[in-house]
């Protein structure tokens, strides 16, 4: 029997959701503050606007939905799928207002994208843009990256147990430490001194490459946030191609990579267990998927002839799948090249690591390395169990921070989320092929979106249409979430509907 | 492990700095990490080129 | 009549041939018969590769001098006559610019680079275009061989927003009231327990 939803019910949600907002609100100091620094006045104000319209949703939600009690599992989920909604809403405020977006849905996807650290964009005239707006792009990919929930959980839910229901929805379910507030605060740790090391090692990059300090500066964070937390916004239009370097592509490279790993592998390596980093399954699975990768793109490659040396093949092919396989989406080359220029086979190796995508529990999108990990073994094991004899009891295991053995549940699960990112990749790939895109443009953008990557091969630009830009702000968001808050969100509507009342107010 | 209570475990100037030096450690592992699959990769590269021209 | 008419005719040829010549003697303000679009370049690669062309944009962001060459990003897209920020309609893209490699020394005349508050210099770019240039990693890119400044860049104005400075001041007051409804509240929550 599915009970309705009370009045309480949804007093709890509104609550939580408001606290989300309050964060997002506080978010904005940043981009208040360099825009501030930057004397861009106008600016300045769109970031009061926006300030101030999350506070006002905040408070109007603390004193409208004011309840007792405390959150359950189910308004957990509910808030963190219903939150990122909410808060891209809100996020946008100060993008509309800034100019640069035809519509507010065209705003809504840019800030769907940044949290989701999807990476496409649909912002006009990026070379003209302020200070304060590009720091908006690029903060709304390093915070949506440790998940917006997770910054309320730190800041706004303290001591309070709803804390960790909503965390857990948020598609991050390592527990890295008992305590749940314990653990977004390490994530925040490791976070902010890659933030400096990683930033240091770009500005200096930067300025022995020409760049000049100050912008130098600026474009060292936001080139480290778009690359940690894997969401591949870069300052200028040309993205990492404006650089015409190596040794920013290089950085930036093993920043991606570093920034797609498991929070909790980086925890373990941190602590001590050095060894981790090459036993470690999603480490495996993504070196052997990247590899294969790599193999079937240099093949493209070579056929086609257009890129011959090793640097070439390096800082075009490598670099650009390495980008999608770790679900970034920083690239060295136009978003028509790689249909044109790069071959069938060489973009399709790209689509298909996309397709796999990055570790759990990070910032990357995809099926995820731990599920490719479970699924080929227990396919393994399914192989072995045919030709060992009847009575052999066949069982695997994997090894991710600690031995973890593969029963049926474990893996009929992993299977259900694959299947789920293969429905919304092919459904987004079918879409753009109806209307009238090449199919294998098509597909590349439809993964892209649903993998959380944001390499384009064309598709995705403010001229495309509604259909397609409300189906992407979809992907992106139930590709992030892993699909489990979306089951609930469905649940959700479903009890609304079909719903006994329960008796209690 | 159980002692741990998170990456701010340590106490005293001593123990900060061996914290700090086991961050330097982890940054320096992973990113050898990275090194490590991307030579692999330029080698499988240099090889298929090699092998296709 | 006819015996002047001669000497005219060859006047008119002299002067037209001069008027010519001097157009290929002052490449820097020369409009180019053979301008593509960088669209145009970028859509067609194959076409173009190796050929020498010339672009004409807005010359944006940095001058990244390496050695004794330097870094330039050109763009020809609608924003680069008149950017978003200066007023200028949406057309439905970010932007279209490439990167052109330079002789350092040429970078001089350049000025302003177009961003936020700034109009860039206009510039007028010939040389070879590289669909993946092996000196630069297989970037796209064009080596200049002449650069020309058509117009000088400059910084202007961007007149204060009232809408948004109404809005923020109003969202404010309301912030105001609403906070003092929540303290009011907690007060009570605070007695009644």
């Amino acid at each position: 029997m599915i009970l309705r939803p009370t009045r309480e019910d949804w007093k709890l949600i509104g609550w939580g959701i408001g606290r989300v907002i309050l964060a997002i609100g506080l978010l904005m100091l940043v981009p208040l503050a360099i825009a501030l620094i930057s004397t861009e006045w106008n600016t300045v104000l769109n970031f009061l606007v926006g300030i101030f319209a999350c506070v006002t949703f905040w408070l109007v939600m603390e004193n409208t939905c004011y309840v007792k009690r405390d959150l359950s599992w189910f308004h957990g989920l509910i808030v963190a799928s219903l939150g990122w909604l909410v808060a891209m809403a809100f996020g946008a405020i100060p993008h509309f207002l800034s100019g640069h977006f035809k519509s507010y849905l065209d705003a809504c996807f840019d800030l769907m994208s940044g949290y989701t650290t999807t990476g496409l964009f649909l912002l006009q005239d990026l070379d003209h843009v302020a200070h304060g707006t590009n720091m908006w792009r690029h903060l709304l990919t390093y915070a949506g990256g440790q998940g917006i929930i997770v910054i309320a959980l730190t800041f706004l839910f303290a001591g309070t147990a709803g804390a960790f229901k909503i965390y857990a929805s948020e598609g991050k379910d390592e527990q890295l430490l008992p305590n749940v507030i314990r653990t977004a605060r390490a994530i925040w740790m490791i976070s902010l001194t890659y933030l400096v090391v990683g930033s240091l090692f770009l500005w200096f990059g930067l300025m022995k490459d020409g760049m000049p300090v100050g912008r130098g500066l600026l474009h060292s964070v936001w080139l480290f946030m778009g690359a940690w937390s894997t969401g591949g916004f870069a300052p200028q239009s040309l993205n990492l191609l404006y650089y015409h370097s190596l040794l920013i592509e290089m950085i930036t490279m093993i920043i991606f990579v570093i920034g797609s790993f498991n929070f909790a592998l980086h925890y373990t390596v941190w602590t001590g267990n050095r060894r981790e980093i090459y036993r470690n399954i999603e480490t495996r699975s993504f070196a052997i998927t990247a590899l294969v990768g790599t193999f079937m793109l240099s093949i493209g490659f070579s056929k086609v002839g257009l890129y011959t040396s090793l640097t070439e093949f390096f800082r075009k092919g490598f670099y650009n799948l390495v980008s999608g396989h770790t679900t970034t989406g920083n690239s060295t080359v136009y978003a028509t090249s790689f249909f044109k220029e790069f071959g069938f086979i060489a973009l399709w190796a790209i689509t298909l690591v996309m397709a796999i995508g990055a570790s759990a529990c990070s910032t990357g999108g995809g099926f995820k390395g731990l599920r490719m990990g479970i699924i080929t073994k227990s396919l393994w094991g399914d192989i072995k169990s045919i030709v060992s004899p009847e009575s052999a009891v066949v069982r695997e295991k994997i090894h991710h921070v600690k031995d973890v053995w593969l029963d049926d549940a474990l893996v009929k699960g992993a299977m259900l989320i694959v299947i789920s990112y293969v429905v919304i990749y092919a459904v987004g790939g079918l879409l753009g092929t109806i209307y009238g895109y090449s199919p294998s443009v098509a597909f590349f953008d439809s993964v892209s979106a649903g993998s959380n990557t944001g390499l384009s091969a064309g598709l995705t630009t403010p001229l495309m249409p509604a259909l397609l830009k409300v189906y992407y702000i979809f992907e992106m968001w139930a590709g992030r979430l892993e699909f489990m808050s979306v089951f609930a969100l469905v649940g959700m509507g479903i009890a609304v509907v079909r719903g006994k009342r329960s008796g209690r107010r | 492990m159980a002692e741990r209570d998170g990456l701010e475990s340590h106490s005293g100037a001593e123990s900060r700095w061996r914290r700090w030096a086991e961050y330097a450690l982890g940054i320096l592992i992973e990113s050898s990490a990275v090194i490590a699959i991307s030579l692999a990769a330029l080698l499988l590269m240099l090889l298929i080129k090699v092998i296709m021209t | 009549m006819r015996k002047t008419r001669i000497p005219i005719c060859i006047s008119a040829m002299t002067v037209l041939v001069a008027l010519i010549s001097l157009a290929f003697l002052f490449p820097g303000n020369a409009r180019a018969d053979d301008r593509v679009s960088i669209v145009d370049l970028i859509e067609n690669m194959k076409k173009y590769n190796g050929e020498v062309v010339t672009i004409e944009g807005e010359a944006i962001g940095d001058i990244m001098v390496r050695g004794d060459y330097a870094w330039i990003t050109v763009n020809d897209d609608a924003y680069s006559r008149k950017s978003l920020e200066e007023g200028g309609e949406f057309v439905g893209m970010s932007n279209a610019g490439i990167g052109v490699w330079l002789p350092k020394g040429d970078t001089e005349t350049i000025g302003i680079l177009g961003g936020y508050k700034n109009k860039g210099a206009r510039v007028s770019v010939t040389g070879v275009f590289n669909r993946a240039c092996h000196e630069h990693g297989g970037d796209t890119d064009i080596h200049a061989q002449r650069i020309g400044l058509v117009g000088k860049g400059y910084r202007f104005d961007h007149p204060l927003a009232y809408g948004q400075l109404f809005a923020a001041i109003a969202l404010a007051a309301a912030c105001a009231f609403l906070w003092n409804v929540r303290r009011n509240r907690m007060k009570k929550t605070v007695r009644g327990e």
